[in-house]
């Protein structure tokens, strides 16, 4: 006898937050697993330690500053480890921040959110995104592209067209969430089928 | 010796480096130019473009300069300095030995190349590289190792 029954890793928000993103149908959740608004509250930010790049080789493009990695692609900083076949990083100069990082093609983002729970994440393309806006600091992932972003966190797992980590919140919003079914099938069975993986209607 | 000065003079002459600067040591007042090369090289590889064309974009320092076959210039100690319109030095790379192309006014080496920003945010470093003039891009062929650092704010955490 077969059992249906539902993996539906992500909870679905009622309403969804903008965050000025103009997203919709966005599905924010916390690293507890509820709904969150958080708000600002100018907390000082820990100093940060570097972040590195590793790579077979580069490209720097002295006239847009950005430099161009490719091959065995490395980030590692001490809150996340990336691993990509692209990376494209805005080098921060003469007055101006690090924006940006692009990693294209097989991302694998090795995390802890702030509970410090393992965050496992894979999509086919992450943008990175650090910036201080009068004082104030904002760091985001946003996981897109193909394959589709999945975030798992051990007890729960959120996949979508695309997910946006909030570094600073602590948050993970999906745009068009996935939902996972699995069929529960006999154990001596030799031709289970596999799990089923399709975007939510809205 | 004197024919290789002239030859190596020309070289630059016939790419068309009319502000090639050769920065002479101070105990000679001019550009030294004997078995051991040329000490104290200077040359701008490529300035900013109208309306700034009069300032210096690129620009190769070597503690020394030997002309080699084919119109390539080996420099020691070299430094490729990158500066902004205003003259301000924004980027910093270090080898200990390039390879200058004078007719295509692009530099290479298969040696450890270290480059940084003048504000030390971004640091990188790498074995063999190309830059050239065409493009405006730098290539590092193999190890490539960056370090960047972020200046953080205040945090928006709840």
């Amino acid at each position: 006898m077969k059992l249906l029954y539902l993996l539906l890793t992500l909870p679905l928000a009622a309403a969804a937050q903008t965050n000025g993103n103009a997203l919709t149908n966005l599905a924010p959740v916390s690293a507890a697993g509820s709904l969150t608004n958080s708000a600002a509250t100018n907390a000082p930010a820990a100093e940060r330690s570097p972040t590195e790049i590793f790579a077979d080789s580069g490209v720097f493009d002295r006239t847009n500053y950005l430099v161009t990695y490719t091959g065995n692609v490395r980030v590692e900083d001490p809150q996340m480890k990336l691993t990509c076949d692209v990376l494209t990083a805005k080098v921060p100069h003469a007055g101006a921040k690090l924006d940006s990082i692009v990693a294209t093609s097989n991302v694998v983002i090795q995390a802890q959110d702030g509970q410090g729970r393992p965050v496992h994440a894979t999509s086919g393309r992450a943008v990175y995104s650090y910036q201080v806006v009068n004082s104030i600091t904002n760091e985001t992932i946003e996981l897109s592209g193909d394959p589709f972003p999945v975030v798992d966190r051990g007890q729960d797992r959120l996949a979508g067209d695309v997910i946006i980590w909030d570094r600073i919140k602590d948050t993970f919003r999906a745009i068009h969430p996935h939902m996972t079914l699995q069929l529960e099938t006999k154990k001596s069975g030799t031709n289970a089928p596999a799990p089923l993986e399709f975007p939510v209607k809205k | 010796m004197r024919i290789k000065t002239k030859n190596f003079l020309r070289v630059f002459g016939a790419a068309g480096w009319g502000v090639l600067a050769f920065s002479a040591s101070v105990t000679h007042g001019q550009p030294t130019a004997g078995t051991e090369g040329i000490l104290n090289f200077k040359a701008p590889l490529e300035n900013h473009p109208s309306p700034n064309e009069a300032q210096v974009k690129t620009l190769l320092e070597g503690d020394k300069a030997r002309l080699q076959t084919g119109g390539f210039i080996l420099v020691s100690s070299a430094k490729v300095k990158t500066f902004s319109t205003n003259g301000t030095l924004e980027l910093v790379a270090l080898a200990p030995e390039c390879l200058l192309d004078s007719e295509a006014r692009s530099v290479a080496s298969t040696g450890r190349l270290q480059v940084q920003t003048a504000d030390g945010k971004f640091f990188l470093e790498g074995e063999g590289f190309f830059l050239g003039q065409s493009n405006a891009n730098l290539v590092i062929s193999n190890r490539v190792h960056t370090v960047i650092r972020l200046v953080p704010g205040k945090s928006s955490r709840p």
